[in-house]
């Protein structure tokens, strides 16, 4: 599977992953950093002290307050970018496949980072931590990223919180996280996302469903098999149903989102029949995602 | 609340139940269907199961629906019946026609099968707790079945009806229909009508004789204690067809001693011309043969057209007694009115004798004329005998002791009839008026008659006055059983032997004594008439030596007729047109022709109403549809229905 088309790919050049947090790299990259350093953008002033270095007092300040202060620039550092992809078998699912958006998503967003320098890292996730694409930057190491996209397979069962202290505990650097998942977990989403919270880490969830998950269109009597838990459930379907069915998927959603807005973590809802380009181009703009 | 088909029904729905619930239960077989997470499908069924408390009814929604319909399908066909206490049955009076037109071909069928099929269907929803009547009219009303509330005895009356024949007469008909309703609305019987199934081929009934008040509906009836009720008249129309040519007059004229003339008219009733043969047949006297006397072609313009009608005249040299018969020889829906009977009876010739010592004028007036009609004696009153053998006895200026049977007029001289009482002698009596419709006075004029004298008489009270006086009736006539008299209460020449009266001057007076020789002359008294209409009465007097009259119909059928008191015999079961042979004992054979020859019953368009007091009473065709209940085929229905249902379900649920 081709993730991402050429002319798709050269639309993505302009574009680069912002964090709202700035934080610390190892490596000098394109994010300004709340630190202070060595670099031509001015942060702020501070009092001199014996021994700083002269060449940063700022003279016009003296010569109108006569009194000595040094001029502080902010450090340029590197950005860590980590793709969390869920690739429990619930995301595969739907006529425009779940699976198949969120590495398409992912293969984005790391193309976008890699493209500004970023230290990209992407893992897939079902139970825990299944596979992990190992850190790269520059867009020479893009084409690992695809490789490794197109042959993720999604399988096994959801649990958010697990994944997420997984993920917590092999990354505890700063950075910008971007999970792309249904959401789908029994167990629910807060105690995973709250590792990210306490960590405060810059994350992004961009939550994916299907047009059949959203709104489906099932008559009689079923029974509904869960492809990940095997469990049945029995239902005869009637208006009061789907009514109460997409009311719940509404709830669903609202609820993940006023979690995410609660607690300063970005959050996009994307239907997987929506068209891609306009996702990634306009809505992830919009969120602060990309720029 | 009653079941009439109580056990039935609780055996069929506990059986059906079994098999809904049965056939539910296997409709329950699940489609299997994958989907991502059933996390939000087990919330939504959670959220529904708490907010809803009858989700779990709307899920055995169906099952329940189908159970209920079962039910209601159970006690249906329970029958369920309820005793209504406060109600009162009803009378339902059905009038059946069974007149000519009823044998008219409607498709295969007779009307009278059309009319038959209608009565049985208002027989068959009949309310429980009324009663019915069932009268058949034609030419006269019969009472098939007196009032029963038992349907199974009315449909055998209604199978029992066979075709009739004969004129239409509803009006008869109705009388007895709307005194029988009466007579049971004041019994306390409540909600009485009259139904009339017919084809409408009759006259609007009109000056009903009966004891209510005729409505624009119906009749009321009123009640001592002066409450009312109405007995509403309602109509039902059968039929369609109206192709029929009929005959529709038939007349007969002597021409002379011996001949006579035929006159026939035949009328086109359908809406196209029609063409065929009139034949005239002489079937003789036994009324077996069949020798043609005369045939001619015929062709009529459709109804209403100058074409449509046409008569025609058959001669006869010579008559006899025998029986003639004209056929009509056409392709249509009624043959009742194709054939005719006519009876030719050899005129008798009468005997009459003179009783008189001499009359100039009466023994002229009386002597046969050539080929006379009748013979003719003289005897002097010495020489008279009550024995002999006369028809027509004439007593001139006097009377005998005692009268014998037969026809008498005196002329001049009281007879010596009981009641009839001679008194003075009115002299120059003035001739007032006579009676115009008196046979004696046929053709007679007494104007300008002057008299000299007459004698009074008082007359008893069936005597009839043929000529009337200033002071005493100057003719009279009186009709006993065996014997007709007619007396001239003045004489012709008086004692003197002058003219007591200019009358035997006048063209009056042998016009007179011809219509009185013909009225005294036994085979117009009492003798049974040649023709009829089919339906009529066939009336004669029989003679003292025979105890009965043996009347045999045109079927063959025989019947027996007693006399009443006064030797009179009345038989009315002439509906059935044809010949019908009259034997009595001591005379001669005769034939009575009942012929249908009447318009109405030929013209077989059928009519959807008739007017009754300025209103119509309309039957609309209702019997071309009959009422039938309909809660079988809503059943079936329902069945195939539900068989539907579980078909195309199992279907989608493959």
């Amino acid at each position: 599977m081709q993730l991402l088309d050429e002319d798709f790919i050269r639309k993505l050049d302009v574009l680069s992953v912002v964090s709202r947090k700035v934080i610390v790299g190892r490596m000098k990259g394109e994010k300004r950093s709340k630190r202070r350093g060595v670099s031509s953008e001015f942060a702020e002033h501070r009092d001199y002290s014996p021994g700083d270095d002269t060449r940063f007092i700022d003279w016009n300040i003296y010569g109108r307050l006569n009194r000595l202060f040094l001029k502080l620039f902010y450090e340029e550092e590197d950005l860590h970018v980590s793709i969390l992809v869920d690739a429990s078998e619930s995301m595969d699912y739907g006529a425009h496949n779940k699976f198949d958006y969120a590495r398409r998503l992912a293969a984005a967003l790391g193309y976008i980072a890699a493209s500004g320098s970023d230290r990209v890292s992407i893992s897939a996730f079902s139970e825990g931590v299944s596979e992990t694409l190992a850190p790269f930057r520059g867009k020479g190491q893009v084409w690992r990223m695809f490789d490794f996209l197109e042959h993720l397979s999604a399988s096994g069962g959801t649990s958010l919180a697990a994944a997420c202290r997984n993920f917590a505990l092999q990354n505890r650097g700063k950075g910008i996280t971007i999970i792309v998942s249904d959401f789908l977990d029994e167990a629910g989403y807060e105690e995973a996302l709250r590792f990210f919270v306490a960590r405060n880490q810059d994350l992004f969830v961009l939550h994916l469903l299907s047009r059949e998950e959203i709104s489906p269109e099932l008559t009689g009597d079923l029974k509904l098999l869960d492809c990940e838990t095997g469990g049945e459930t029995e239902v005869s379907i009637s208006g009061a149903l789907m009514k109460t069915y997409k009311k719940n998927v509404g709830t669903f959603c609202r609820g993940l989102k006023n979690y995410c807005g609660s607690r300063g973590l970005g959050y996009l809802f994307a239907a997987t029949d929506a068209p891609f380009e306009q996702l990634v181009l306009n809505y992830l703009r919009r969120i602060g995602l990309v720029k | 609340m009653g079941f009439i088909n109580g056990l039935e029904a609780l055996i069929a729905g506990a059986a059906a139940a079994a098999a809904v619930v049965a056939l539910y239960f296997l409709k329950l077989k699940r489609r299997d269907y994958v989907v991502s997470s059933t996390l939000l499908w087990k919330r939504s069924l959670n959220d529904l199961a708490v907010n809803s408390p009858f989700q779990k009814l709307q899920s055995n929604l169906l099952l329940f629906l189908q159970l209920f319909l079962l039910a209601a399908a159970a006690f249906a066909l329970a029958r369920p019946v309820m005793n209504m206490r406060a109600r009162k049955g009803g009378d339902i009076i059905l009038l059946i026609d069974t007149s000519s037109s009823m044998n008219t071909g409607e498709r295969g069928a007779t009307r009278l099968a059309l009319v038959k099929k209608a009565a049985r269907s208002v027989i068959a929803i009949m309310p429980k707790l009324d009663s019915m009547m069932i009268l058949t009219f034609a030419g006269q009303c019969t009472v098939r079945k007196p009032f029963t509330s038992s349907k199974a005895d009315l449909g055998r009356a209604v199978d029992q009806i066979e075709p009739g024949e004969g004129r239409t007469n509803l009006q008869d008909a109705l009388a007895v229909a709307i005194n029988m309703g009466r007579s049971r609305g004041l019994a306390g019987r409540e909600n009485q009508r009259i139904l009339i199934i017919s084809d409408g081929g009759f006259e609007d009934p009109a000056k009903l004789k009966v004891d209510g008040h005729l409505t624009s509906t119906g009749v009321r009836i009123f009640t001592e204690d002066k409450r009312s009720f109405d007995i509403p008249l309602q109509f039902m129309s059968v039929g369609k067809s109206t192709r029929n040519i009929g005959i529709t007059h038939l007349d007969t004229r002597k021409t002379g001693e011996t001949s006579a003339q035929i006159f026939v008219s035949v009328e086109n009733f359908s809406d196209a011309a029609i063409e065929g043969g009139l034949s005239l047949h002489d079937r003789g006297m036994a009324g077996k043969g069949d020798e043609v006397v005369s045939a001619l072609a015929i062709a009529l313009g459709p109804k209403a057209s100058a074409e449509a009608k046409t008569s025609r005249v058959f001669q006869i040299p010579e008559v006899t007694n025998t029986l003639l018969e004209l056929r009509l020889d056409v392709d249509d829906d009624l043959a009742s009115d194709n054939r005719a009977w006519l009876p030719l009876r050899k005129p008798h010739r009468a005997a009459v004798l003179l009783v008189s010592n001499g009359n100039y004028f009466l023994e002229k007036v009386l002597a046969p004329d050539g080929d006379s009609a009748h013979q003719f004696s003289v005897v002097a009153p010495e020489a008279y005998s009550p024995e002999m053998q006369f028809d027509v006895t004439v007593f001139d200026g006097w009377a005998p002791s005692k009268l014998p049977p037969g026809g008498h007029l005196f002329v001049g001289a009281a007879p010596p009839v009981e009641g009839v009482l001679p008194g003075e002698v009115i002299p120059n009596p003035v001739l007032l008026d006579w009676d115009h419709s008196h046979p004696l006075n046929r053709f007679v004029d007494f104007s300008g008659v002057r008299l000299a004298r007459a004698r009074h008489c008082k007359l008893p009270i069936h005597a009839r006055v043929a000529v009337e006086g200033d002071r005493c009736p100057l003719i009279f006539s009186i009709s006993e059983i065996e014997r007709r008299i007619v007396c001239v209460t003045f004489d012709l020449i008086d004692s003197d032997s002058r003219l007591n009266t200019d009358w035997p001057f006048r063209v009056s007076f042998p016009l007179f004594f011809s219509n009185a020789i013909n009225w005294l002359n036994p085979e117009a008294r009492g003798s049974a008439p040649a023709l009829i209409n089919a339906g009529g009465p066939i009336t004669f007097n029989l003679p003292a030596e025979a105890a009965a009259a043996t009347i045999t119909d045109p079927r063959g059928k025989e019947f027996t007729v007693e006399a009443d008191k006064e030797r009179r015999v009345a038989f009315g079961k002439t509906s059935f047109p044809g010949p019908y042979l009259v034997k009595v004992k001591g005379k001669d054979d005769l034939w009575v022709a009942a012929n249908l020859l009447s318009r109405k019953e030929s013209d077989i368009a059928v009519r959807e109403s008739f007017d009754w007091r300025g209103s119509p009473i309309s039957g609309g065709g209702a019997a071309k549809e009959t009422p039938s209940e309909v809660w079988k085929y809503l059943g079936l229905a329902a069945v195939v229905f539900l068989m539907a249902e579980w078909y195309v379900y199992h279907r989608r649920s493959r």
